[in-house]
């Protein structure tokens, strides 16, 4: 039958692996060695007191607001201005180009822009009449993008500092992903009839109300489409922060996200019950998004 | 709308703000890697005085030795080895069970196609140590074909899905005007449904190239044998040993993304058709 070719590939490379990680994450299981014994949820409970998995949770969470957010409005943005103009298209192409590149790509240019002699953030800033040094910590990473706020260097206290490198790595993945934002919306504004709009200002209703009480609820679906693949998508997130912050998650751990605590700990440390159980809280995390993807689509009446 | 409550001049100034910071990265990395290093530290890669332009910096970076690997070159043809059969096995495979899915009746089609559209989202994580041990203990850890069928098997889920939502776009009479002729579902397979969907099977190769060609998790944990790795993988450890030479460093990134760059330059109808394909309506 011609389900046979699927079945094969999904049970034996997708949904066997899914099923024994669950297996893996209740054992203490090292890459060398294999199984050492059953030992139920401790791998989950070391998982909330250790420092490093928090502070990948909680970075995540700051991904998902300042990922999400910035790159919806600026895909809303550009989508609502670009089809006003004649170079409209020309913007559009533009914006979308980073997201075809790699992460790793991406994630080289970004660093590029950041790197304390020759990139073009500290230059504009040179420009701008910010005095580099005063701004940003010396014999740090990344061209530097550590703050020095007080007179700190790199230690346990800037761990705790506001993470300015993560912002640094989301801005970098905010313009890898306004291209999909704009294209989406760009095809759910044109979805809109324009009588509806007309219609409304004909009503006398002014532009903000326009915007506010027709465009709005009618492109609010889109959004949702868009917030939940971009969630999925950075809750996911490892090639950026890998590239542009090291597999130590430079400095110092600070850029930590979830999946490259468990890439660390299963690969690099070898320990596969442990990094199993990082792998399915990240499951469990995009479990919710998962349904609504599954919903949304069963809606569609594609079912 | 944003653009109505704005006077003209101020969306023209925003889009072609926009337009500068999106482009800025780039060509700062592009223009730099077409100069001498010294140039560059010195003046910054904005400056045009003096500008020596030079292809140095890609032959050097495409023949040095990093690690084990004869320079970025042989990364090149290690992608491609990876990629190529990497996009057209998945596309093959599932192009059969779209079939199935949309017009084969069978128990529990409804139940399975949910299946696979909740396996689109399933972190690559929660597979990746099993695979470790599977692909070890059937030694088939470090080879290329190692990488092919588990792209196959990520791959699947969104090819099903996209493949599967096309096909039933096709007018069913087509389809029982040739049953009645007696032909056979691989005959109808073939003959009907593959040539309709042309458009459909370019959009999803393009995007399964792509996807494949940029992978850096999957490389960097099955990929055992340095001398196979792709570029992905290739660019992390040049980074790592020569964090700061940006003229190698520079060359290394357009070479890598020379063909995604010319995917965005001739097929980006494609690409974006396939986007709006899977996430879009």
């Amino acid at each position: 039958m011609f389900l046979w070719p699927a079945l094969f590939f999904l049970g034996t490379f997708l949904i066997y692996p899914i099923v024994y990680t669950f297996y893996i994450s209740l054992h203490n299981w090292r890459s060398v060695g294999g199984n050492q014994g059953f030992i139920g949820l401790a791998n989950y409970l070391v998982l909330f007191q250790d420092r490093a998995f928090l502070q990948a949770l909680a970075n995540n969470l700051v991904w998902i607001v300042v990922f999400v957010g910035l790159t919806i409005a600026m895909g809303l943005v550009v989508a609502t201005l670009a089809d006003r103009v004649r170079y409209g298209g020309l913007i559009k192409s533009i914006v979308f180009f980073p997201m075809i590149i790699s992460y790793v790509a991406a994630g080289l240019i970004w660093k590029f822009v950041y790197d304390r002699n020759l990139g073009s953030f500290n230059a504009l800033l040179g420009a701008a009449g910010v005095e580099k040094d005063r701004l940003w910590n010396r014999g740090a990473w990344m061209g530097d993008i550590t703050p020095i706020l007080g007179n700190h260097t790199l230690g346990e206290a800037d761990v705790r500092l506001l993470p300015v490198v993560v912002l640094a790595i989301i801005f970098a993945a905010v313009w890898m992903w306004t291209g999909f934002a704009t294209v989406i919306l760009s095809a759910g504004l044109r979805n809109i009839p324009v009588e509806f709009i007309e219609a409304a200002r004909i009503d006398g209703a002014n532009e903000f109300q326009v915007f506010r009480r027709v465009i709005f609820p009618l492109l609010w679906p889109t959004v949702v489409v868009i917030v939940v693949t971009l969630t999925i998508n950075v809750l996911k997130i490892f090639d950026l922060v890998y590239t542009m912050a090291g597999p130590q998650a430079a400095p110092a751990g600070v850029t930590n996200v979830i999946a490259l605590h468990m890439y660390r700990t299963a690969f690099a440390f070898g320990n596969f019950g442990y990094g199993s159980a990082v792998a399915v809280m990240l499951f469990i995390f995009i479990v919710p998004f998962m349904l609504l993807n599954v919903r949304r689509i069963a809606r569609r009446g594609e079912l | 709308m944003i653009a109505r409550l704005l006077s003209r001049p101020w969306v023209h100034t925003i889009l072609i703000l926009v337009a500068l910071i999106w482009m800025l990265p780039s060509v700062g990395l592009l223009v730099t890697s077409f100069r001498p290093l010294p140039d560059v530290i010195r003046h910054g890669w904005w400056s045009l005085h003096p500008f020596n332009f030079t292809v140095d910096n890609y032959q050097r970076v495409l023949t040095k030795q990093i690690g084990a690997v004869q320079g970025v070159s042989q990364y090149f043809l290690n992608s491609l080895m990876i990629t190529v059969p990497a996009t057209i096995i998945p596309l093959l495979v599932a192009a059969l069970a779209a079939y199935a899915f949309a017009w084969v009746r069978f128990k529990g089609r409804d139940l399975l196609f949910v299946f696979v559209v909740a396996l689109l989202v399933v972190p690559i994580e929660m597979s990746l140590i099993p695979l470790v041990q599977l692909l070890r203990d059937v030694g088939l850890i470090g080879t290329y074909p190692s990488l092919w069928l588990v792209h196959t098997a990520f791959g699947l889920p969104f090819a099903i899905f996209l493949l599967r939502n096309f096909f039933v776009t096709i007018p069913s009479e087509l389809l029982d005007a040739a049953r009645i002729d007696g032909a056979s579902e691989l005959k109808i397979f073939w003959r009907i449904v593959v040539p309709l969907s042309r458009a459909a099977f370019a959009s999803l190769a393009i995007f399964q190239f792509v996807w494949v060609w940029n992978d850096l998790l999957i490389a960097l944990v099955l990929m055992t044998d340095p001398k196979k790795q792709p570029l992905t993988v290739g660019i992390t450890k040049l980074l790592s040993t020569f964090g700061n030479e940006w003229d190698l460093l520079s060359a290394a990134a357009f070479v890598s993304m020379s063909l995604p760059l010319m995917v965005f330059l001739f097929m980006q109808r494609y690409f974006v058709r396939g986007l709006m394909a899977g996430f879009g309506k």
